[in-house]
């Protein structure tokens, strides 16, 4: 019967969020009764859940707790928490086109979003939505809209660093945590940034204001009103600069890679066929396939229902996964961009509020096909480790061991000394046999590369 | 969207030229104000820009609808 409040949950006097017996809860406090009541009273709640645009939630009979506790509600739960530094270029800037119309949309019935930050935005089914339902305020005429800042850092400049200057640049989204600083993004933007006038308006123009009145004292109450009009204007020219944003179209290192592997066709369609047969045979409910690529087999979970996260380091290969998800409206599959030699770690107060990629695991099976020779020898992580990180990823495990003479394996030891001396078949099976079960090994047709299916000992 | 670039481009150009005069306060903590100002700055030109932008829209859409029934005729 014990509460637990949701570490990170802390900032917002409406509300928190705590687990009970494994379920999550929202409370509502007493003192956001009238917004509460407006949110759900006017209709807007309903217009934004059918729209797919604000999780789900159902009233309960929990007793709040605490003097202030108004109500307890309980939000449809998100399979997948992920973080805006692991979304690609498409993901962030759907985000962002998605928040512009709650707020957009809130404005018709009253209120006004008070909240533009990138982590009350989480992907549900394929499409982003907004998870904080307390993230609405009474619209009082005359107000500017207050979440501006946090949308221009939070969305538009990162989305402008990405295109202008480099795909990669969203990592500075995990160093700064309440979106990129608008002087740090014009510093960073190139000139030819600025002759874009919507960008030279929210992003430049608005961070010499920033630092013009930084510390200024003027009450809030002697300036001037802001018209509805001009705050869905402002609404309105957001989604402007944000729609109009396109990456450039970069070859990644690992665009091409189902083109330079070196499977046969025979090769490729038995190893597809391995992992579907496995996958009927022994249905998982949750799927991580590490080194995902463009999707190739994450596809094959996600076509039969299965929740599957497919991480790859490479934005752009992450990008093009997502594009084709959603241009095939894949409901099951979310494609995330991590570097597994430094997965995103815990962060925020505390290292509380952003969870590590470990603590939102473990999977039901893990899939790690291809990808063993990488950490193994391109990034020197002995075998042993790996097979205890695997183990900390899934329950179950179908890992692909790519032995040194494979050409790929060749490839990444060509400019080294050859230090690998554990790295051959029987090293491999003795690092993973501390952690798992071996089941079954399937050498792939016209290849020296074998499949391997593993269940975690405890 | 055009006209609302032209606008927004113009007064973005008279609000950096009045800016460039002025001298940069010290950097502080709290950058609200600062975006809060900026808001009611450009509030009356994306104001403008985007009641403009919904006339056209209404404009267009009757123009549409016209040409339509005396296509039906």
């Amino acid at each position: 019967m014990s509460r637990l409040r949701v570490p990170g949950s802390f900032r917002d006097p409406s509300g928190f969020v705590f687990t009970r017996e494994g379920e999550l809860y929202r409370q509502v406090q007493t003192s956001y009764a009238p917004q509460f009541r407006r949110l759900i009273d006017s209709g807007l709640a309903d217009a934004l859940i059918g729209a797919g645009l604000l999780i789900p939630h159902r009233q309960t009979e929990l007793v709040p707790a605490g003097e202030d506790g108004l109500l307890v509600i309980r939000p449809e739960r998100v399979p997948f928490i992920s973080y805006p530094y692991e979304w690609s270029f498409g993901q962030l800037r759907d985000a962002a086109l998605a928040t512009l119309r709650i707020a957009a949309t809130a404005l018709d019935y009253g209120m006004a979003l008070k909240d533009a930050s990138a982590y009350n935005i989480q992907f549900l089914d394929g499409k982003p939505l907004l998870i904080d339902t307390l993230s609405f305020d009474l619209y009082r005429p005359g107000e500017p809209w207050v979440a501006y800042r946090q949308f221009c850092q939070h969305f538009l400049a990162p989305l402008a660093l990405m295109c202008y200057v480099d795909v990669r640049l969203s990592g500075l989204l995990r160093v700064h945590l309440d979106g990129i600083p608008l002087d740090l993004a014009a510093a960073l933007l190139p000139l030819r940034a600025r002759f874009n006038p919507l960008l030279y308006t929210h992003l430049f123009l608005h961070s010499r204001f920033q630092q013009r009145y930084a510390g200024s004292e003027s009450g809030k109450a002697r300036l001037p009103a802001v018209g509805e009009m001009a705050v869905r204007g402002l609404i309105d020219s957001l989604r402007g600069a944000v729609a109009a944003r396109r990456l450039p179209s970069q070859k990644g290192t690992w665009t091409n890679y189902y083109q330079e592997t070196n499977y046969t066709t025979a090769g490729l369609e038995h190893k597809q066929q391995f992992v579907e047969e496995y996958l009927a045979a022994a249905p998982p409910a949750t799927v991580w396939d590490l080194g995902a690529n463009d999707g190739h087999f994450s596809r094959l979970a996600s076509s039969r229902g299965m929740q599957t996260v497919a991480f790859d380091g490479d934005p752009l290969v992450v990008e093009a996964c997502y594009r084709r998800c959603a241009a095939e409206g894949d409901r099951h599959l979310l494609p995330l961009t991590l570097d597994l030699a430094n997965p995103s770690p815990a962060l925020g107060w505390a290292h509380t509020e952003r969870a590590s990629l470990l603590e939102r695991g473990p999977a039901d099976l893990v899939m790690a096909l291809a990808l063993i020779h990488h950490l193994a020898i391109g990034n020197n992580v002995p075998l042993p480790d790996i097979a205890a990180f695997l183990r900390r990823c899934g329950r179950r495990l179908i890992v692909e061991f790519v032995p040194r003479e494979d050409s790929q394996v060749r490839r990444l030891l060509a400019a080294r000394e050859d230090i690998f001396t554990d790295y051959t078949r029987a090293g491999f099976e003795a690092a993973f046999a501390t952690h798992f079960a071996i089941r079954r090994v399937e050498p792939i047709r016209d290849s020296q590369r074998l499949l391997y299916l593993m269940d975690s000992c405890s | 969207m055009k006209l609302q670039q032209l606008s927004i481009g113009t007064a973005a150009l008279c609000l950096t030229i009045l800016l460039l005069a002025m001298n940069p306060a010290r950097a502080y903590l709290d950058p609200g104000m600062g975006s809060y100002i900026f808001q009611i700055v450009i509030a009356a030109a994306v104001g403008a820009a985007f009641a403009a932008k919904l006339f056209f829209r209404r404009l267009l859409n009757f123009r549409k609808s016209r040409s339509k029934e005396e296509h039906n005729e």
